[in-house]
């Protein structure tokens, strides 16, 4: 086990929608326009059944490790060796991910809230808060999310019925936007917006229901994606959709009612950064715990201002915005589903095999 | 212990925040309005609109031109122009209630995609705010208007623009539509022209202006659709034609129209119209020409007639449906020739013209902006009649 305890189904299911909303609020939308075009809700669609599909064939191979997180399984099926290296990979993808997301939001941040702030304050703002919570433990972090998550949730179906009537369903058409070769083969694997869902190869040992959390958590991400597509794509016209890389602020600039009720967008940011809070500390919280186990550090505590600090100066590294964002959607399009779905299903297939081997012999 | 590293922790952050750069309210000067002309060497005079919160806050606050101030500077772009006119104002110019851009004509026969790029990108500014093009330059008509009925001149914008919600004599012309159509290859650009009319004010009597001769008023007044190919303006339609604008994009909410009487063809019956449902619009293309087959749902309710017919009959209210589903559909069609001619999709038929697509590249090698030009209409018009309640005890002979 890597966490202590037992985490409640609604914590984790709350925790999970705070994570999942965060590519949302980022540039995956952009990235989404960029590549399939007028098509991008439909690809979400396409993608959520490929991805229900493949994680829940995960989930169902998880099942035979009872008490076992995916160390635990690298360590069954290849040793010390295959442990470490899964370890590290997985550490330095949820570093490289919480660094990149920090940057981005506060570069977002920044632009639209506090034009004169220096970006680094922004950033020590955010780390600060990611150090206390690391402090208080992954528990104490879903425990918050549990408060959060109904306002987000409640946030976004305000923003369905607030904008839906605007959506023009002409924007979605051509159906296959950029093209059909690019919707089915590179659009394939595109499920940064589901990466919440690996957490439960981490988390594992310490749900009550895999089940259940599972199909609760993809059935609110599906949601909440294809409400922020549906709005996205619908409002703005492609090709101008693919100008502004934070497009779901862009749409909450838009809504209105009457003269009492305007500029919400600044609700909307603070529920984002709630969100972020969660994110952020989630992937902080499950690096030191890895490296916990990993390395044996008795008191890991020691290590949490070192991997915050370490968060903060390579969030800083990216000073340029394109270079930020170019690093991001290399990360969301080709390392995010090779480590949330692919090596996880690699790991399980072949453990269930050397399982089902042993059992046997 | 461990409370008061939490506690320290938590105060921590407070001492990242300075009030340093704190504004207050009362620090900013609120811009309502932006005038931009072209200007000299490549630059832009830039009008700012300001509002002078103390004129209209207040028992004694007035109508009129006290309630803002113009200020002009010369930039090559907005941003520059912000910064020149901060030494020219006591407080910071800030653009967050700007309520109206208006270009000059000039400018806008040139390219405003730059500029409008510029705004869009501006955060403080709200994607919503009403574009316009004014006859002459901006600075002109910004300094002209005189806000009538409403001491707030940012009010008195608000208010005059989303008149469209309840007539159909005009349109609403809003930046972000402007922003994504300029860009689009499936439709073009409008954006409302603005004048300043004047007129005598003959109620002003001599005992109170005694020394000046006649009192003029300036009001303002929507003469036209701008039409643009991408961000250039290459024509305008009379904003008579506003109606069957309204009805093709389903931007009409309620409208008045009035038709000849269907017997005597002279006194006018009139009717309140409202979209029925979304109109269907088809676009299918037989050799190698568009084919655009639209059909609007108007719901219409006889207001009052001047004539003796009595449109209770079903027979007579039968042929004014007919004679009423023939005026639209004639409307629409001569509004789409015009369109035609400037060979400008204003109202968006090439967004339907993707529906024949399945790729975004298939939609492309259409080329629809050019043949735009060759497009056949086939309109239709199909009218819910009624006769109103009020308009029933008022129609003669009932």
């Amino acid at each position: 086990m890597i966490f202590e305890g037992i985490f409640g189904t609604w914590e984790c299911i709350a925790a999970f929608c705070c994570i999942g909303i965060m590519p949302l609020v980022l540039t995956l939308p952009t990235f989404s326009a960029e590549q399939f075009g007028t098509a991008s809700l439909l690809h979400i669609l396409y993608v959520s059944a490929i991805t229900a599909f493949l994680f829940f064939t995960a989930f169902k191979l998880l099942k035979k490790f009872k008490e076992k997180d995916i160390l635990d399984i690298s360590h069954f099926l290849g040793g010390n060796v295959l442990k470490y290296i899964v370890g590290i990979i997985i550490i330095l993808f949820l570093f490289f991910e919480t660094f990149v997301s920090l940057s981005e939001f506060t570069i977002n941040v920044q632009n639209t809230l506090f034009h004169e702030s220096p970006q680094e304050h922004i950033a020590i703002l955010f780390t600060i808060t990611i150090l206390i919570s690391s402090f208080i433990g992954l528990k104490g972090v879903f425990r918050v999310a549990a408060l959060i998550a109904p306002i987000i949730i409640i946030s976004f179906i305000a923003l369905f019925f607030s904008l839906s009537p605007s959506v023009d369903l002409i924007n979605f058409a051509p159906i296959f936007g950029n093209g059909i070769k690019t919707f089915f083969t590179t659009g394939t694997f595109h499920t940064a917006c589901f990466e919440c869902l690996a957490l439960l190869f981490l988390l594992a040992p310490n749900v009550k229901s895999i089940s259940k959390v599972s199909t609760l958590t993809f059935g609110f991400i599906t949601l909440l994606t294809a409400i922020t597509y549906f709005l996205i794509f619908g409002l703005i016209s492609y090709p101008s959709v693919t100008d502004n890389y934070a497009a779901i602020y862009e749409i909450t600039k838009l809504i209105s009612y009457g003269r009492f009720i305007q500029r919400v967008e600044s609700i909307y940011i603070l529920t984002w950064l709630l969100a972020t809070f969660i994110y952020l500390s989630t992937g902080i919280c499950c690096i030191v715990k890895i490296t916990k186990k990993l390395f044996g550090i008795n008191d890991f505590k020691r290590i949490i201002p070192a991997i915050c600090i370490s968060l903060l100066c390579a969030s800083l590294m990216l000073s340029s915005y394109v270079e930020l964002l170019t690093f991001r959607k290399f990360l969301a399009t080709y390392i995010t589903p090779l480590i949330i779905i692919i090596l996880p299903l690699f790991i399980l297939t072949f453990a269930n095999i050397k399982l089902k081997h042993k059992e046997s012999t | 212990m461990k409370l008061l590293k939490i506690l320290i922790l938590c105060l921590l952050p407070l001492l990242i925040t300075g009030c340093y750069d704190r504004k207050e309210l009362d620090d900013l000067a609120y811009v309502i309005a932006l005038g931009i002309d072209k200007g000299e060497n490549e630059n832009l005079n830039i009008t700012y609109q300001i509002a002078i919160p103390l004129k209209i806050s207040g028992t004694d606050s007035k109508n009129g031109k006290e309630n803002y101030t113009n200020y002009t500077v010369s930039a090559p772009s907005l941003y520059l122009g912000n910064s020149e006119v901060n030494t020219l104002t006591s407080k910071e110019v800030n653009l967050s209630n700007v309520k109206l851009i208006v270009y000059s004509e000039e400018l806008a026969k040139e390219d405003l995609t730059g500029h409008i790029s510029e705004l869009i990108a501006n955060v403080d500014i709200r994607p919503k705010t009403t574009l316009a093009i004014c006859k002459g330059k901006s600075e002109e008509f910004l300094s002209e208007i005189s806000p009538i009925l409403e001491a707030s001149p940012a009010r008195f914008y608000e208010l005059f623009f989303s008149s469209s919600n309840y007539t159909s004599k005009t349109i609403s012309s809003e930046l972000i539509d402007f922003y994504t159509d300029a860009q689009n290859i499936q439709q073009d650009a409008h954006a409302i022209i603005l004048e300043n009319k004047k007129e005598e004010d003959s109620e002003k009597s001599s005992s109170q202006e005694s020394n000046s001769s006649e009192q003029k008023n300036t009001k303002i007044e929507t003469t036209g659709i701008a039409v643009f190919n991408g961000g250039t303006m290459i024509g305008e339609i009379p904003i008579t034609q506003s109606l069957p604008h309204l009805i093709i994009k389903n931007d009409l909410n309620q409208g008045i129209i009035g038709i000849p009487d269907i017997y005597s063809g002279e006194e006018t019956v009139s009717l309140s119209i409202s979209p029925s449902r979304k109109n269907s619009i088809k676009v299918y293309y037989q050799d190698s020409i568009p084919h655009a087959q639209i059909t609007a749902h108007i719901s219409a309710h006889i207001l009052s007639s001047e004539s003796t017919t009595d449109y209770i009959d079903k027979e007579n209210r039968n042929a004014l449906k007919e004679s009423l589903e023939q005026e639209i559909s004639k409307q629409i069609y001569e509004y789409l020739l015009l369109l035609k001619d400037l060979n400008s999709d204003i109202v968006g038929i090439g967004n339907y013209a993707k529906n024949t697509c399945l790729t975004w590249e298939e939609f492309e090698n259409l080329h629809w902006k050019d043949n735009f030009k060759n497009c056949v209409f086939e309109i239709k018009t199909i009218v819910d009649l009624n006769v109103s309640e009020t308009a029933f005890h008022r129609l003669p002979n009932v």
